[in-house]
């Protein structure tokens, strides 16, 4: 319930961007990557997924025997490469902003809990967090898909239950910071709920970070996703991802170069544009991150 | 020290109980966890009501709980139905191969980061630190089954240097090695160059230099040093992400470590595997941490616990 930010400061913001060319770089490649991903069929030209026995592995169209018709070439099936990475960019945002509301929704809660209340309940979540980053995020993600069996849902509810504990760290630590502070101290004073206090005096001061973290987050989480979709453990085709194009990609690495490239292209372009833009909103919103 | 040590293991045991209820939960999310232990659909409703009975799965949750932390204390970690086996050996038998490439690519990000990290802070703003610190805002965006794929397309089948995938000879452990390093000398590049910024801005730097000392034994001996001690705590929280990204690099390189041995289990629902795999990959994050700690007070002999 974080208090919407007034239009002067969105106003503010957005100047802000404007005069920073590393931030606005940023803003557009994850604009464009949105827009590809939410009018993917009126941008591809073909069905990603249909299958053409009799143009399998064309080059892209600047090499000889390339069309420009499929302009970043064909797979092993004859599929459309370029149509198929547009369409792969839905499950990579889909997943993306899913898991990390998931990540960032159970770390806030259990961060505010932790440093608010203190005590043998932070105990208890300063180990739980600690037995977490303890193994490796892909290999006990590894292990939950195993167990669950890899589709969209369980990617989001794996990706998002590994991942909160760097929520619940920073949030924790910035909680400790503001409740010391005079206003929260006042506003218990005068007899406000502890679950007003949270809300309302609290949290507001945590935003900031999570924010910072959640955008940051999702690069993170993309490059997650499609490290499991590349395992075989993401989501099943005939649903596109990057991942999975890499993996067939891989195969056939040494005859048709532009079926790995493009896909991974993707990826980075995607992961890029989200640090550009991520390490800007920190430096305006949260210079101490840095 | 050694009691600092001694407290520092006994602060293992709650993490690893608390991963032993990790564990025994992720196996059971979806039910019965007969289904991930034993190939239940080649097996009759009679043989897995006797595996069922074997491994104790008709009793009550709490006993069963109970009864797999006395079998962990054993060392015993189950039996892998595909290889036949019990799931502890052949894992810890996959583990030097994995070490192997994360100690070469740890070795590697160090040999490129530590010339690197103290070149652009020296000469900041030149066209080397321009350089690499592009390449370093680059490396945290390349995802390392990408890279690898990259270096395989470019090493082993353009310029054919470099074999694409195996492990007999060391030359196999270059392209996997050099993938892993990169994104770790990225990161450590920057972690170098940020404080070594911060160190030579420090008094003590002048009172060296004004003494008379060369600049080499200023940085290195006064400035790098102290730089590394902030370096080494990072790193150290790295080791995490290193084994992670080490179980990609293998599958990228079918290089013969856990990682790839866990992927195959996950395929083949051999779970067994996979918890053993789990509980060796947080051992190993918790002694590189510990011992992350202890370089503390080689770096620093400031630095004391007791």
């Amino acid at each position: 319930m974080a208090v919407p930010a007034p239009p002067r400061r969105a106003r503010t913001l957005a100047r802000r961007l404007l005069r920073s060319p590393v931030g606005m770089v940023g803003a557009v490649i994850v604009a464009v990557v949105l827009c590809i991903a939410v009018a993917a069929p009126l941008l591809a030209r073909h069905d990603p997924t249909q299958v053409a026995f009799d143009r399998p592995l064309r080059p892209p169209a600047w090499i000889s025997g390339g069309a420009w018709a499929f302009a970043l070439g064909t797979d092993s099936l004859g599929r459309d490469v370029l149509s198929r990475v547009i369409y792969g960019s839905r499950v990579s945002v889909i997943v993306g902003v899913c898991a990390v509301s998931v990540a960032s929704m159970i770390g806030v809660s259990v961060g505010l809990l932790a440093g608010y209340f203190g005590g043998t309940l932070d105990a208890i979540i300063g180990r739980v967090v600690d037995t977490v980053l303890s193994v490796p995020f892909i290999v006990l993600a590894l292990a939950v898909v195993g167990v669950l069996g890899p589709s969209l849902v369980n990617l989001i509810v794996v990706l998002g239950a590994v991942g909160w504990v760097s929520y619940a760290r920073v949030v924790r630590g910035d909680v400790l910071s503001v409740r010391t502070r005079e206003y929260v101290q006042a506003a218990a004073a005068i007899g406000q709920t502890e679950r007003w206090i949270i809300l309302r005096h609290i949290l507001p001061n945590v935003a900031p970070s999570v924010i910072v973290l959640a955008t940051l987050d999702v690069a993170t989480v993309i490059i997650a996703e499609s490290a499991l979709s590349f395992l075989g453990l993401g989501v099943q085709p005939p649903t596109v991802t990057w991942g999975s194009m890499l993996a067939d990609g891989r195969q056939y690495v040494a005859t048709a170069w532009w079926l790995a490239v493009a896909p991974g292209m993707a990826i980075t372009i995607t992961v890029l544009g989200i640090i550009f833009f991520g390490d800007w909103l920190r430096d305006v919103l949260d210079p101490r991150l840095r | 020290m050694e009691r600092y040590l001694a407290r520092r293991v006994l602060q293992m045991i709650p993490v690893l109980m608390l991963l032993t209820l990790i564990v025994f939960v992720v196996i059971r999310l979806k039910g019965d966890p007969i289904a991930q232990l034993a190939p239940v659909d080649l097996m009759t409703p009679q043989e897995i009501e006797q595996v069922r009975h074997a491994y104790g799965f008709d009793r009550p949750v709490l006993v069963q709980y109970v009864d797999f932390l006395g079998a962990l204390t054993r060392g015993d970690f189950g039996t892998s139905f595909r290889y036949r086996q019990p799931a502890m050996p052949l894992v810890v038998e996959r583990l030097p191969k994995t070490l192997e490439l994360a100690f070469v690519a740890v070795l590697v990000a160090w040999v490129v980061a530590l010339p690197l990290g103290i070149i652009t802070a020296v000469r900041r703003n030149s066209l080397t630190d321009l350089v690499a610190t592009t390449a370093s805002v680059l490396g945290r965006a390349l995802p390392s089954y990408w890279l690898g794929i990259m270096l395989i397309l470019v090493f082993a089948v353009w310029l054919r240097w470099l074999p694409v995938s195996g492990s007999d000879t060391g030359v196999h452990l270059v392209l996997p090695a050099a993938t892993l390093g990169v994104g770790l000398a990225t990161a450590l590049t920057r972690l170098i160059r940020s404080s070594m910024l911060e160190v030579i801005r420090q008094d003590y730097m002048t009172t060296a230099r004004s003494k008379g000392l060369t600049q080499r034994t200023v940085l290195l001996r006064h400035g790098l040093r102290n730089a590394l001690v902030p370096v080494v705590t990072l790193f150290g929280l790295q080791t995490a992400w290193l084994l992670g990204g080490a179980v990609i690099v293998e599958q990228v390189f079918a290089w013969p470590g856990m990682g790839q041995l866990m992927v195959k289990a996950v395929f083949t629902r051999d779970m067994s595997i996979v918890q053993a795999g789990v509980f060796v990959f947080a051992l190993i994050v918790m002694g590189l941490n510990l011992a992350v700690d202890v370089l503390y007070t080689v770096l620093d002999p400031r630095i004391r616990y007791d």
